[in-house]
């Protein structure tokens, strides 16, 4: 109940800032709203919320894929135009998030042409001097999902990343909040795809995860990040 | 002429009658068991069955009148015999047999066969062991159920606890991806014959492993015969069928024989390769007759990352008297080649009614360990087949396959990435009643085929020949009647070659450096 009635003040609440960026909040919360698509109890709100998104702002590219995959296809056009627009913009220092949304439209939209370039940008993103590890692991966790199997040695190459800055993670001191709470949702994604080990991993993120929730009105969270590790957590 | 030991079981022998014939011997012709038994025979291997265990036999060929010297040969000693149905098997078509036969293969002893003997026997997986024969009687069928949620998954990596290494186990098209388990499976097993007249079916049709095949669901579609990390392991006499994809896999497995095996699915099911011996060594391929939806024989070694990790290639396979038919390809080797190919003959064989006869797919990526080399074809007879030899190193049936990089005619910059062909050799080869082209070969302009070579080739054209697109890659246009079309060959060597009824010139080089006579 505790995350039905997160996730239902988040979404009634929720407005587009037409300013905001790839990476921001907003964007987080529409992701967070895709992964929660099927949540059977929330379905309709979500649903009502993400045909409102703004498909011109590519901060919605996430989120609109999950759209299109429920057969919204006039959707495809605007996405395109998305990534026309990321293709123009692509911001090195800001962008992880953005990747999923590339990732995502290689593997369903661009002929998977691009998957060498998504990994030189996924790699760059890992040598960034500062990066958070939490942000970055929840851009290749999702990027994982996304990348086709089938070109096997790019999905190894996210993987691979994804162990890495787990490992950086795990040493870090001290986490924010929302740090907490992407780190929380990426580790368990990673158990439920199988990239780490859930044997050695996954009460790691139960306890990040419980961290969060004791603490789920504060106003550091980032809303978005909290859907997302809600939106794992209810898979496992 | 003579009368040859090909393999022998306690309860079975397989003969060879040389200089016979390319599979199908030329006449028929009778072998005399002890001076009892008749068999008539026409076929070059056959396939001799109800034997004794530590027996010796006396078995003579009788040809147009004449008796060919005859062999002597002692069947091996034998335990005991473990009849499944003694096991609480039903084979009645309905019951769930697995657990019973494979509770008899578990208990099975050395030197003893598990005997499946006449009847329908329902299964899902069954998971052979070292030092084990498993015997299909005749009339024995080993009928897979298609529901997949009864099916093992096989993961495709488990991490090690220390996280240095992993555990490969499923596979799907060259990539450690989840799989189901094979209907007969066998892991890490040595010593291991499947023999006898019976049948292994998968069942599957377009309801069911057939329906969406590209879509995972699950998991990936199981093969019929999964061997992986094997030794000694031989297939004889049985028949397999209807598989829901590639039907024998032969995984990074060695010293493998296929004897006068039956392999059948209809030629518009997916995927359904009849062998596909991957990353392994030692195989030998006799007297096995082949009919498919795609290719008959399909050599490989792993697409980039499992080739690049492991480097692995298939080396060392003979494929004799077999006669392949209805496929796509007769032989390919490829697509997923990417720790290479050597030193693979194929040799008396009859190719009817395929795509075409050798078949090489390879693409920029495959990276450098991908080289084939020394790959015979000597002595084939092939008849109704679209385009005997295509050799192409633009394929374009990858995920991403029709990128620039993939199709570019021009040269590019060699890397870790390019791949070679070396050495490709075709000899005493006679072609009827082609289609498309006599050969279409394309290697990379930046590395270009070593040495190709024809030797004593005729090709001849059906009269109502029809056209096609000889390879699957961008540029290939639909064609008919064409001659022998080679691009990127620093030596194309062309011995005795008669090309009869061609359109247009019988030989086009491109870009080859030279051609000898």
């Amino acid at each position: 109940m505790k995350v039905d009635k997160y996730v239902r003040q988040v979404a009634e609440s929720f407005q587009f800032d037409v300013n905001d960026t790839w990476g921001n909040e907003n964007s987080m919360i529409l992701q967070g709203m895709g992964l929660m698509h099927n949540y059977e109890k929330l379905g309709r709100v979500l649903d009502n919320l993400i045909k409102q998104v703004p498909y011109d702002r590519k901060y919605a590219g996430i989120a609109s894929f999950y759209v299109m995959e429920k057969g919204e296809t006039e959707v495809k056009d605007r996405i395109k135009g998305l990534m026309n627009c990321l293709n123009a913009q692509f911001d090195e220092e800001n962008d992880e998030m953005a990747l999923v949304f590339y990732t995502k439209y290689e593997t369903k939209l661009g002929g998977r042409e691009h998957y060498q370039d998504v990994m030189n940008r996924y790699r760059a993103a890992s040598e960034r001097e500062g990066v958070n590890h939490a942000y970055f692991m929840t851009a290749v966790i999702e990027g994982i999902e996304s990348i086709d199997q089938a070109i096997y040695e790019y999905y190894d190459g996210l993987k691979r990343l994804f162990k890495t800055s787990l490992r950086e993670l795990i040493l870090e001191d001290e986490l924010d909040i929302t740090d907490k709470a992407l780190a929380a949702f990426s580790i368990l994604k990673a158990c439920r795809l199988k990239v780490v080990l859930a044997e050695k991993y996954e009460k790691a993120g139960l306890d990040l995860y419980e961290q969060v929730m004791e603490d789920i009105q504060s106003k550091d969270l980032n809303k978005g990040a909290a859907m997302m590790m809600m939106a794992e957590r209810l898979l496992h | 002429m003579e009368l040859k030991l090909v393999a022998k079981t306690a309860r079975c022998v397989v003969v060879e009658l040389t200089e016979a014939g390319k599979y199908f011997t030329e006449k028929e012709y009778e072998l005399v068991i002890n001076d009892s038994v008749t068999i008539r025979g026409n076929k070059v291997i056959t396939s001799i069955y109800d034997l004794k265990p530590d027996r010796e036999y006396v078995i003579k060929a009788v040809w147009d009148d004449t008796v060919i010297k005859p062999l002597k040969v002692r069947t091996e000693k034998e335990f005991v015999t473990l009849n499944v149905r003694d096991f609480g098997a039903y084979g009645n078509g309905e019951h769930d047999d697995t657990c019973a036969i494979q509770a008899a293969i578990m208990a099975c002893p050395p030197d003893s066969r598990v005997l499946v003997p006449e009847g329908v026997y329902k299964i899902t997986s069954i998971f052979l062991k070292s030092n084990l024969i498993l015997e299909l009687e005749k009339g024995a069928v080993l009928s897979a159920f298609t529901d997949r949620t009864k099916f093992p998954v096989f993961p495709g990596v488990i991490d090690s606890y220390d996280e240095k290494e992993e555990y490969n186990i499923g596979t799907w098209e060259g990539n450690p991806l989840d799989m189901f388990s094979g209907i007969v499976t066998a892991i890490n097993a040595e010593n291991v014959v499947i023999t006898g007249e019976g049948t292994i079916d998968g069942c599957a049709d377009f309801n069911n492993w057939w329906f969406e095949p590209k879509i995972r669901k699950i998991a990936w579609r199981p093969r019929l015969v999964f061997i992986s990390h094997c030794k000694n392991v031989m297939l004889q006499g049985i028949t397999v069928q209807n598989s829901p994809s590639w039907t024998l896999h032969p995984y990074f497995s060695e010293n493998l024989s296929f004897v006068d095996v039956k392999i059948k699915n209809p030629f518009n099911s997916h995927n359904t390769d009849g062998l596909d011996p991957e990353s392994c060594r030692n195989v030998e391929v006799v007297g096995t007759h082949i009919s498919v939806g795609d290719d008959c024989i399909a050599i490989k070694s792993g697409k980039i990352y499992m080739g690049r990790k492991l480097k692995q290639p298939t080396e060392n396979m003979t494929v004799r008297q077999c006669c392949m038919r209805d496929g796509h390809g007769a032989v390919t080797v490829g697509s997923e080649i990417a720790a290479g190919v050597k030193n693979v003959k194929i040799q008396d064989c009859l190719f009817m009614n395929t795509d075409r006869g050798l078949r090489v797919k390879t693409r920029r990526g495959r990276g450098e360990d991908s080289v084939l080399d020394n790959i015979t074809f000597e002595d084939i007879d092939m008849d109704n087949v679209m385009t005997p030899f295509v050799v192409n190193s633009f394929y374009f049936c990858d995920p991403d396959g029709k990128t620039e990089y993939v199709s570019s005619k021009s040269p590019l910059p060699v890397d870790d990435r390019t791949p070679s062909i070396k050495r490709l050799m075709f000899k005493n080869i006679k072609a009827s009643n082609c289609h498309v082209a006599a050969a279409y070969i394309t290697g990379l302009p930046e590395r270009k085929i070593t040495r190709l070579t024809f030797e004593n080739v005729n090709v001849t054209y059906a009269k109502e020949a029809k056209s096609g697109v000889a390879a699957m890659m961008i540029g290939c246009d639909e064609t008919s009647r064409k001659g022998i079309f080679a691009m990127n060959v620093e030596e194309l060597v062309l011995k005795n070659v008669n090309i009869e009824g061609c359109e247009g010139e019988p030989v086009t080089a491109e870009n080859v450096d030279k051609i000898s006579k």
